[in-house]
């Protein structure tokens, strides 16, 4: 009875005319910042996420949910249109996209994308919402402990499976580490690394830390390029005319995008993997179950529908780890789950007790954004061929500016402005030696929550670490912590034993 | 260069990095307010030193695998890094610190075009018509529409005020 009153109040209060077009309003924006060539899904999210600020909760989340949506769909269109992913999940969406709109079929491959994303975007959905509950309810089960060594375990997956390589993966998480331990300790009231400076005694600005490290640093590292690729035109003359998809096309890529929306939200529910690995795994699956796989790479509808499918499903699964146990799963997981905080909503098991309306309300306004992501895909195709032609010399400048006055309008500070710049910088050369940005978030992020736990956990025990191993759970959580270590290394060698044999 | 020998410069960074935060940034920025009588008696476990020596310790650790893997590595990829490109970087750098500098003295509205067209130049576009448009029409469309739709007003510059 509870959980109807929860679930009708969630609605009477988010579900409104006005929250179900700042949905919109969020898709659109989502879709046309990520279609831009050179920005990806997670650059889109963090630009866009300070015109929330600007709106009270019951529009901002509603706006938020939308770019999530929108910017992981959007990426799929410059990969398609001109060869160019926006980031590396959507790079394998390109091996039979671009094919496609070479053969003047833009149009019909652009649909495919958009249904098959849509359909991986509501099954995750679903799933979200189904096993949503029951996880948060047995998170809450957990002591400061067990939910120390979770956040633990979850920094170690990040860190171990995010990128090329465990050491650096985990090299980043204690960077973030670092950054989050800048402003006041929780338990003594200590001071630290605030070098005397006012504005850095509340901590780092998650906004501008997340602003200058996915965009900022994209801005440099688009710059970085030569003035010959920056200002020329890509070619447009295949992208005109085209037809609409067949509904017997959709009819044929069923069995396809149904695995790879599966395999995508099985991937996507695990904290780090991300969309890269269940865009390829899905790619692959659909190679090897296909009676043409002859036909992938050279212009295949399936191969569309099977990296969409798979890179769409993760939307919804990275948010499983955040909403439920507050360890965002991805960096545009952590992105969200910063504005949330901004909005004064703090991921995790307590939301379902303490907010368990609002909560009800997102799956609501999740499941209601994927058929307008179709209708706001199909009406804005023909503005995706001008979005894709402009010219980087222009944007990159245009992004900067944008990302920047993104920042000033946080707290109306400068300063925030000069630190995103420096953590641009910092983010751009962390990023030229191959350290992954997403554990360095997700770490800061849950920094704050994760020593709290740990100072809890140790003032129960009167200080004895012990306490982590002999609750079964948290020695558990912290085992599987090493066991991810042991095979991130061990996946790391078979790949380079790999790489060695076809060298 | 090579990728390896950019790797075991950071590695060498960071290690530097871990001795520098152990020793001075710990010792001299962690303020902490509780008496000494009270801190003695508190276990090292729950001070507010001991998550940030945790903290880099492992980054230490972490650091000096990377040393390691740079050392072992025979991969010969080079390092991307090219001189032309990355002084246009380093100009880029430059002047975005001295437009957000003088965005409190100058302002948004008026510093913002020079600013685009002095980025949209170095790129390489030399279209005066699209400069001229887009450097004046961006800082317009932002400064008027932070201003109606969401109340903001963006630097003014105190030179004005």
């Amino acid at each position: 009875m509870e959980l109807m009153d929860q679930v009708i109040q969630g609605i009477s209060l988010y579900f409104t005319f006005k929250a179900v077009l700042m949905v919109a309003f969020g898709v659109v924006a989502g879709i046309l910042v990520g279609a831009i060539p050179g920005i990806s899904g997670v650059m889109a999210t963090a630009v866009l996420v300070p015109l929330s600020f600007f709106m009270p909760p019951t529009e901002g989340i509603p706006f938020l949910l939308g770019v999530h949506k929108g910017a992981l769909f959007g990426d799929s269109i410059p990969a398609i249109l001109i060869n160019t992913p926006g980031q590396p999940a959507a790079a394998a969406t390109a091996l039979d996209g671009y094919p496609l709109a070479q053969k003047g079929e833009a149009k019909s491959a652009i649909q495919m994308a958009l249904y098959s994303s849509s359909i991986g975007d509501t099954f995750s959905d679903i799933v979200l919402i189904l096993a949503a509950v029951p996880l948060a309810a047995l998170a809450l089960q957990f002591g400061p402990a067990e939910y120390f060594a979770l956040m633990v375990m979850g920094l170690t997956i990040i860190g171990g499976v995010t990128g090329d390589s465990p050491t650096k993966g985990i090299l980043s998480a204690l960077i973030g580490l670092m950054i989050g331990l800048i402003g006041f300790d929780a338990v003594t009231g200590a001071e630290r690394y605030t070098f005397g400076i006012l504005s850095l005694q509340g901590g780092i600005g998650t906004i501008p830390l997340m602003i200058g490290l996915f965009a900022v640093s994209e801005v440099l590292i688009q710059a970085e390029k030569k003035n010959s690729l920056l200002s020329v035109r890509p070619p447009t003359a295949h992208l005109k005319g085209g037809r609409n998809l067949k509904f017997s096309e959709l009819k044929a890529c069923s069995r396809t995008i149904a695995r790879s929306s599966i395999l995508g939200t099985i991937i996507g529910a695990i904290p780090g993997t991300g969309a890269s690995i269940a865009t390829f795994v899905g790619y692959g699956a659909a190679v090897n179950a296909s009676k043409t796989p002859e036909k992938f790479g050279k212009g295949s509808y399936e191969g569309v529908a099977a990296s969409e499918s798979a890179n769409s499903a993760v939307a919804g699964a990275d948010l499983i780890p955040t909403l439920t146990l507050g360890i965002p799963g991805s960096a545009t997981a952590a992105i969200l789950m910063g504005a949330f905080l901004a909005q004064g909503l703090r991921p995790g098991p307590e939301l379902f007790e303490s907010n368990g309306s609002t909560m009800y309300a997102i799956f609501a306004l999740l499941l209601i954004g994927n058929p307008i992501m179709i209708v706001a895909g199909w009406l804005l195709t023909p503005v995706f061929a001008r979005v894709v032609t402009i010219r980087q010399a222009l944007l990159v400048p245009c992004v900067l500016v944008l990302c920047l006055v993104g920042v000033y309008t946080y707290q109306g500070s400068i300063g925030d402005v000069q630190l995103a710049l420096v953590v641009g910088v910092f983010g751009y050369l962390l990023r030229k030696v191959g350290i992954p940005m997403a554990p360095l978030v997700i770490a800061f992020i849950i920094t704050p929550i994760a020593e709290r736990s740990l100072k809890q956990a140790l003032i129960l025990s009167d200080g004895d670490f012990s306490v982590f191993l002999t609750s079964p759970i948290s020695a558990g959580f912290l085992s599987l912590s090493v066991v991810v270590i042991f095979y991130g290394y061990r996946n790391q060698k078979f790949l380079r034993s790999r790489k060695d044999q076809k060298t | 260069m090579k990728y390896r020998t950019a790797e075991l410069a950071t590695g060498i960074f960071f290690l530097i990095f871990s001795v520098f935060y152990t020793f001075y940034l710990t010792p001299n920025f962690i303020v902490n307010p509780l008496l000494d009588t009270t801190q003695s008696t508190m276990p090292w476990t729950l001070r507010p030193e001991m998550l940030p020596h945790v903290t880099i310790g492992s980054f230490a650790i972490m650091s000096l695998g990377l040393i390691v893997h740079a050392l072992r590595s025979n991969d010969e990829a080079p390092f991307d890094f090219h001189f032309g490109p990355s002084l246009k970087l380093i100009f880029l750098i430059l002047l975005t610190y001295i437009y957000v500098y003088l965005l409190q003295i100058i302002g948004f509205i008026l510093l913002t075009p020079a600013f685009l067209i002095a980025l949209i130049l170095l790129f390489g576009i030399r279209d005066w018509r699209m400069i001229i448009g887009v450097s004046l029409l961006l800082p317009l469309f932002l400064n008027y529409g932070f201003l109606y739709l969401f109340q903001l007003i963006l630097p003014e510059g105190s030179l004005w005020s």
